[in-house]
């Protein structure tokens, strides 16, 4: 049997060598090995594709509740396949086309501990196991800002640390209260234990865990940090905070709302609402801010707060059918902004710039990369046939089914908004200029933009393919 | 002004939120399953007297290589931050070398730190102490050489050769024991031994050493980095 401690033993090990191999080679060529560790990563996923339907429960040492284990079920396969699928992505653009920042040994070592603790946050059914892997994540996160080496990274660096910090402040205080008053630490037999707790108690825990998960699931007002981080980093490490570290953050919300405090209400009062309210909030502030950009690695990161923001008004419904599609717009997300932010690398480089302004031409310049950008933005800001149309369509039908109309119209300014400021991007690729000579583009970085152009058309087409997968994960919260 | 305002304001929120913390947290008056589990069966199962050392290397053993990681992710992220940042060549003139008497002081209590380091890591399972406090011993026996200046810098080879033999040995171990025993980390795939014995406990003196190796020698490359020059040459 192969156990689903190797998710993390591999890409620990491998992180672990590292620095040894680079000794004396400070810039030898190494962007292979993230691309082989997510492809070996993705190989031992389609080993445990049967835990879609049967759940794999494995206890290290003791079993649960007295010991540390790894659940797998549909939802933690979902989101390992968005955490794999993603980094898998990001890890052949970079392959394709690598910056010098990318070169030595620093890189695979810091791409190797964010996978780490994003699959580990995913798969650990111990509470305080997360906590451990939501350093890790941290940090890499932190290290990830940092590795162009410039004031600005190390400034954005810096910021990152000190609300990452608060974050894992309150995570602690947290989980310390809760080995206090329940006496263990797996997360399934707190769900039966924290009901009975006194309310103050509880409401206690469930502020503090709360708001160190949701700092870096970038929820208004505690992600004042997050566009200064997207602009201080190369772009396609924010594509990797993009689709990785906010959906992991994501993830702990669920297992927060979910599996510690099934329903999350307290003391008559349900913090659904409370979910609901802020994110709706994150999304129209963020596209409004997102409106006014010039940088376009900042307006991207705009984007994404709002996206996600989008799939976590969805998540707070807890119903079946509205968490299916926030789930399904999660996985869109992270498609897109995979492909938008290897997009803003290549336009960033090829114009020495990253202010909007300055890419005046370039789709008409690299037709190829205009397309791909053309269609990230149309399925981003929710055009048919792109899967992102059918999923915004299935949250807009269950906050109908709900009768919030208020949000409803929220979503709806913001989308068009969001199709505004796409636009002006698109306007601005294609705006006249004299004739130039057309450039090559090397094939694997056509590919790494093709793969998630490709999967958008496709599910948007046939989204039953899919479909499947994400209702059983949405059916495995309850 | 107002920053100041909007800042006192937060932070007596931040209290009345935990406030509740005064009042509602008092002794323990029993102890939990999780803890009697420990208690009733934790010597008998890993034949380790000393039963922090179980819990922490055993038991909670995934945290304990989670918390190995984040010390390895912070020093490689200091190694990062302070390439590149080379102590001036004047400045390095300027710099005298050590008196007689630190040097000789330094050289003699260099040994006895080490051995000591090395001494907490291999009785972890024994007696307080462990792998981390080992390294840390350890570091700062080597920080006591860099600063009285007996050796200019330590070798970023060796640290470097040692650090990932150990990380790499500590997560082969732990998958040795999720074949050979009950589970990832499990130690018991190596005799019991003799209680109290130094060669006891199956794994977990050999865990905790490798533990002890990791964190000294990454202890020591970051103070190296940082009294030295930039991290590597």
């Amino acid at each position: 049997m192969v156990s689903t401690i190797w998710f993390i033993a591999l890409p620990l090990g491998l992180a672990f060598i590292l620095p040894f191999r680079g000794l004396g080679h400070t810039k030898r060529d190494l962007t292979i090995i993230p691309l082989v560790l997510t492809i070996v990563l993705g190989g031992l996923l389609f080993l445990f594709r049967l835990a879609v339907t049967s759940p794999v429960l494995e206890g290290f040492v003791l079993d649960p509740p007295l010991g540390i284990s790894f659940r797998m079920g549909a939802t933690e396969f979902l989101f390992l396949m968005i955490v794999i699928g993603s980094a898998f992505l990001i890890a052949l653009n970079i392959y394709g086309e690598k910056n010098d920042i990318f070169k030595g040994y620093q890189f695979p070592l810091i791409f190797s501990l964010f996978l780490t603790g994003a699959i580990g946050i995913i798969l650990t059914g111990d509470l305080f196991n997360l906590f451990i892997f939501w350093e890790i994540l941290s940090i890499a996160a932190y290290l990830l800002t940092t590795l162009e080496g410039k004031s600005r990274s190390f400034e954005g660096g810096i910021k990152y640390l000190l609300t990452g910090a608060l974050s894992s402040v309150f995570i602690l205080i947290a989980v310390s209260l809760i080995y206090y008053s329940a006496g263990t630490m797996d997360m399934v037999e707190l769900g039966r234990l924290i009901p009975a707790l006194p309310s103050g108690f509880k409401a206690l825990i469930f502020l503090c865990l709360f708001i160190g998960f949701a700092i870096e699931a970038e929820i208004f007002p505690l992600n004042l940090w997050a566009p200064d981080v997207f602009e201080a980093s190369e772009s396609r490490a924010g594509g990797l905070f993009s689709s990785i570290a906010v959906k992991t953050a994501a993830f702990a919300l669920l297992r927060l709302f979910f599996v510690l405090f099934g329903g999350a209400e307290i003391a008559g009062y349900s913090f659904f609402t409370v979910l609901l309210v802020l994110a709706l909030a994150t999304l129209i502030i963020a596209e409004f801010a997102a409106f006014h950009q010039s940088n376009l690695k900042r307006m991207l990161g705009y984007s994404s707060i709002g996206q996600v923001a989008l799939a976590l008004t969805a998540l707070s419904l807890a119903t079946e059918s509205a968490l299916t599609a926030g789930l399904f717009h999660l996985l869109n997300h992270s498609l897109i902004k995979v492909l938008l932010f290897s997009l803003a690398a290549f336009f960033i480089r090829k114009a020495g710039s990253e202010s909007i302004a300055d890419f005046k031409g370039m789709g008409r310049k690299f037709p190829v990369a205009g397309l791909f950008f053309t269609i990230g933005a149309l399925a981003v800001a929710g055009f048919p046939p792109f899967s992102p149309f059918a999923s915004k369509m299935a949250i807009l039908k269950a906050l109908m089914d709900g009768g919030h109309f208020i949000v409803l119209t929220g979503i709806l300014v913001a989308t068009v908004v969001e199709v505004g400021y796409y636009f002006k991007v698109i306007q601005v690729l294609y705006a006249p200029v004299e004739k130039t000579e057309k450039e090559k583009i090397k094939p694997m970085v056509l590919f790494s933009w093709f793969v998630p152009a490709a999967l958008l058309t496709g599910l948007g087409i046939y989204p039953s393919v899919i479909m499947k997968y994400i209702s059983l994960a949405a059916g495995a919260l309850f | 002004m107002l920053k100041r305002i909007l800042l006192i304001v937060s932070m007596v929120l931040l209290a009345l939120i935990l406030l509740p913390l005064l009042e509602g947290l008092g002794e323990q008056t029993h102890v939990s399953s999780l803890a009697e589990y420990y208690l009733s069966s934790g010597a008998d199962d890993l034949n380790s007297p000393n039963l922090v050392t179980s819990v922490v290397v055993t038991y909670r053993g995934l945290d304990t290589l989670g918390e190995v990681t984040v010390l390895f992710a912070a020093a490689a992220g200091i190694m990062l931050a302070f390439k590149g940042l080379k102590m001036d060549e004047k400045e390095r003139e300027k710099t005298q070398g050590p008196s007689e008497l630190l040097a000789s002081g330094a050289s003699l209590l260099f040994p006895i730190l080490f051995i000591f380091g090395i001494y907490i890591f291999t009785h972890g399972h024994l007696s307080p102490g462990g792998g981390f406090q080992g390294g840390v011993v350890i570091a700062s026996a080597a920080l006591l050489l860099l600063l009285s200046g007996v050796i200019p810098g330590v070798s970023h080879l060796m640290t470097s050769l040692l650090e990932a033999l150990a990380g790499a040995s500590y997560v082969a171990i732990g998958l040795l024991g999720l074949y050979l025993a009950a589970g990832f980390l499990d130690p018991r795939f190596l005799p019991r031994g003799e209680w109290s014995g130094i060669f006891s406990a199956g794994a977990i003196p050999v865990i905790y050493s490798l533990v002890g190796i990791k964190v000294g020698s990454e202890l020591s490359a970051v103070l190296n980095a940082m009294i030295s020059k930039g991290g590597e040459k």
